[in-house]
């Protein structure tokens, strides 16, 4: 497996310090196009559940294809998988929690 | 990647991976996520020669054939069971898929014991997908080989996977292929025959098993980061999924899908019924006029007859719903109508399990265990039979064909119509329902969006003619049944002194009279009917008598209890019982659209045609679907519920229906 794929982000932002993990910030406050790493869901755990049965998991990278009724994310890159898509209903997606940066070094983004 | 991987020596747990397997046919079971190309890889291996069979008491269904091509044991088997994302879940696919590998369930005509080897099947361009489900399979200590399939896609995508170190943690075969072009399916083939128990799994927890699957994709798996350019997908996102044009794509697609059934069916339709019409004829001629004529002619051939001329149509449905899947926009539009069903208190997860009862409520209501939340499971449970099923298609073609003869555009709209006013019916008594006994609000939905890709119309035929392979049995079983036993009804008692079937009766008073004195006394007028049939619509013929039913239509929506086509061989048999001239000569559908009843006056005159269409959009006439509905809600109280409040609608509205139109007179 070449280690450079693994490496390379397209995040504007540096990776953090896995010591001090970025906070969360919703997954709807983000603009079309842009990408963030994914750290949880709120409320509901089988909503975080459902999220995990489907590929997500947290440090995964995705990218908003859509946002609104229903907001579109695309998770990939790395060992997260390439290019899958969920749709998510908005009132979920108002509660899906993101961060700029991955949360930790010893995951798909190792520093 | 090549084109298999031998795995690294490992020490075989309990002894058992060095047990050579080839002594005896192989049962090797097909285990994978949803969209990860399993069936097409199955299909690729199989053949030709797949048969559908399903779980006793369920109606989750796996595909089985043999291996024909001498590289596995003789008699060794093929078992592809339903995608599942993991065996823990409480979904009916997980379920039957966990009771298989742990042989204590397996689908009819199978032996009830654990699968001699496992091919669990990823998707290359998405491996880390299938890791839980990979580590939960590990667990059961199965022998083992695993199919990386989709490859050719990854390639294109420059996806990278390490099947050797795979292979090596693993401690089994590892095979690349692509089910699509053939490209590794020989060697998988070759690799079954070898399998061989792998690893032990991952043990503890479930966060443990996560760990090791996270562990397991860093490891092995590489993609390119995702681009944030826009893509040409995201322009067919935006657009499916748009509020307006969304919708309208929806509707477009819908009505281009019954409009093709209508109009491509017609052909081999008209060749079906013409080729019963002429069996029936000249089975009545060789055999004379007697009772074996009488039963093969008026009973077996008109009734199964009459219900297998819409083969086509049922063929036709299934395949075009399997390619519009195939090209992912299915999973689109279920987020079209999460948003037209969320204010009634449905989500968009209800979508696909409400789409599956358009071809059976059966399945409909066994695919509510994949949503998640008890209430919005409950509500889309108790509404799906309003969908329209593939078992009123008979019904409703019939009827609308006799509303607009010789008017296919006319009738393809009237046809949409029909699935349309049973989707508005099913989603405002889902308000109610969530406005009163199961009040809450629905949870937000979560799905899978697929990537779009050409359909397989190969995959798509095969499974039309599966499913119409099953409609075709229950025509030659439970609908030949009721024929012959409806035609006993019909033809029995005879020699009595009581007039035949076809003696003038008055069974309904005119439009005007039921209009204000319903319901009708019928038999104060006509003499005692002469049949069983007949005595049994003329108890419950008074019920009926506000929605404009003479004696035999009520024996054909009383018959039609049992299964909703019914009604049309009812209608075949019971009133062109006598007239084996028009069955063979005009066929029945013609000949159902001339019947008179007993007063000379039409059977099918407007009003009551509409409101047997009206009564057959809504009723639940389905015992069967009734019984999986107590079942899967948890109590007979919600089967009850079911019935009284679906048929309860049904009634007042095809009285409202034949009422008013009786009353400014359309005929």
């Amino acid at each position: 497996m070449p280690q450079s794929e693994t490496r390379v982000s397209t995040n504007d932002q540096p990776a953090r310090d896995a010591a001090s993990p970025p906070a969360g910030r919703r997954l709807t406050t983000l603009a079309r196009g842009h990408s963030a790493y994914f750290v949880g869901v709120e409320g509901d755990p089988a909503d975080a559940a459902s999220l995990r049965a489907l590929g997500l998991r947290p440090n995964c990278k995705i990218v908003v294809r859509r946002l609104g009724e229903p907001s579109i994310i695309e998770v990939g890159g790395c060992c997260c998988g390439s290019g899958r898509r969920l749709g998510i209903a908005r009132p979920l997606a108002d509660r899906v929690l993101v961060a700029d940066a991955p949360l930790s070094a010893d995951r798909c983004d190792p520093a | 990647m090549p084109a298999a991987t031998e795995p690294a020596p490992h020490d075989p747990p309990r002894g058992q991976a060095d047990r050579p397997l080839d002594a005896d046919a192989r049962r090797i079971a097909f285990v994978g996520n949803p969209n990860v190309g399993k069936t097409t890889l199955f299909n690729k291996l199989a053949g030709l020669r797949a048969q559908t069979s399903n779980f006793p008491g369920t109606t989750q269904e796996a595909r089985l054939a043999l291996d024909r091509t001498g590289t596995l044991p003789p008699g060794s088997r093929f078992i592809d069971l339903p995608g599942t994302y993991s065996l823990t879940l409480d979904t009916g696919e997980a379920r039957v898929t966990r009771g298989t590998l742990d042989g204590s369930t397996a689908p009819r005509g199978e032996q009830v014991e654990a699968p001699s080897a496992v091919c669990v099947v990823l998707d290359a361009c998405d491996l880390p997908r299938g890791f839980l489900l990979l580590g939960e399979v590990l667990r059961t200590r199965l022998p083992m080989v695993v199919a990386i399939n989709m490859v050719d896609s990854a390639r294109r995508r420059g996806i990278r996977g390490d099947e050797e170190e795979l292979a090596r943690r693993l401690g089994c075969e590892v095979v690349v292929c692509s089910g699509r072009s053939g490209e590794g399916v020989e060697a998988l083939r070759a690799a079954l025959g070898r399998a061989r128990i792998p690893i032990d799994g991952p043990r503890g927890s479930q966060e443990a098993l996560e760990q090791w699957a996270d562990e397991l994709a860093i490891d092995i798996f590489a993609a390119p980061e995702s681009d944030a350019r826009q893509s040409l997908t995201d322009r067919f996102d935006r657009a499916f999924t748009h509020p307006l044009s969304g919708l309208t794509i929806f509707a477009a697609v819908m009505t281009l899908l019954f409009w093709s059934i209508f109009k491509l069916a017609t052909y081999p339709m008209d060749w079906i019924d013409g080729a019963f019409g002429w069996l029936a004829g000249a089975v009545g001629g060789a055999l004379g006029d007697g009772l074996i004529s009488q039963l093969l002619a008026d009973g077996i051939i008109a009734g199964v007859g009459a219900t297998a001329v819409f083969l086509p149509q049922i063929v036709l449905l299934f395949l075009l719903i399997a390619l519009i899947e195939d090209t992912g926009y299915l999973a689109r539009a279920a987020f079209v109508m999460d948003r037209v069903m969320r204010p009634f208190g449905l989500n968009g997860h209800a979508f696909v399990p409400l789409l599956s009862s358009h071809a059976c409520a059966l399945p409909g209501i066994m695919a509510c265990r994949g949503i998640p939340d008890r209430r919005d499971r409950l509500a889309a449970i108790l509404v799906a039979p309003f969908m329209s099923c593939t078992a009123r298609i008979p019904v409703y073609v019939l009827l609308v064909s006799l509303l607009f003869p010789g008017r296919p555009g006319v009738q393809a709209l009237a046809f949409t119509g029909c699935y349309a006013i049973g989707a508005i019916a099913g989603l405002l008594s889902s308000l109610v329902i969530r406005r009163t006994i199961l009040r809450g609000r629905s949870r937000p939905m979560l799905l899978e969006l697929p990537e779009y890709r050409p359909p397989q119309l190969g995959k798509s035929i095969r499974l039309a003619l599966e499913r119409g392979m099953v409609f075709l049995k229950k025509a030659g079983t439970v609908i030949l049944a009721i024929s012959i036993v409806l035609w006993w009804l019909g033809s029995f008692p005879q020699g009595s002194d009581a007039p035949s079937p076809d003696a003038p009766t008055t069974q309904t008073a005119p439009a005007e009279t039921l209009a204000q004195d319903a319901p009708t006394d019928s038999d104060d007028i006509a003499p005692a009917p002469a049949t069983y049939l007949e005595r049994l619509g003329s108890i419950a013929q008074p019920i009926f008598a506000p929605l404009g039913y003479d004696r035999q239509l009520t024996v054909g929506v009383l018959a039609s209890f049992a299964a909703r086509e019914v009604f049309v061989t009812t209608m075949a048999v019971t009133v062109l019982g006598d007239e084996d001239a028009d069955i063979a000569d005009e066929g029945v559908l013609r000949a159902l659209s001339s019947a008179d009843r007993a007063d000379g006056s039409p059977l099918f005159d407007t009003p009551t045609t509409w409101s047997l269409l009206v009564y057959f959009i809504l009723a639940m006439q389905c015992l069967p679907t009734l019984a999986v509905t107590a079942r899967e809600a948890g109590g007979v109280r919600w089967a009850f519920v079911q019935l009284g409040w679906m048929s309860g609608l049904a009634w007042v509205l095809a009285a409202v229906t034949y009422q008013s139109l009786s009353l400014i007179g359309a005929s």
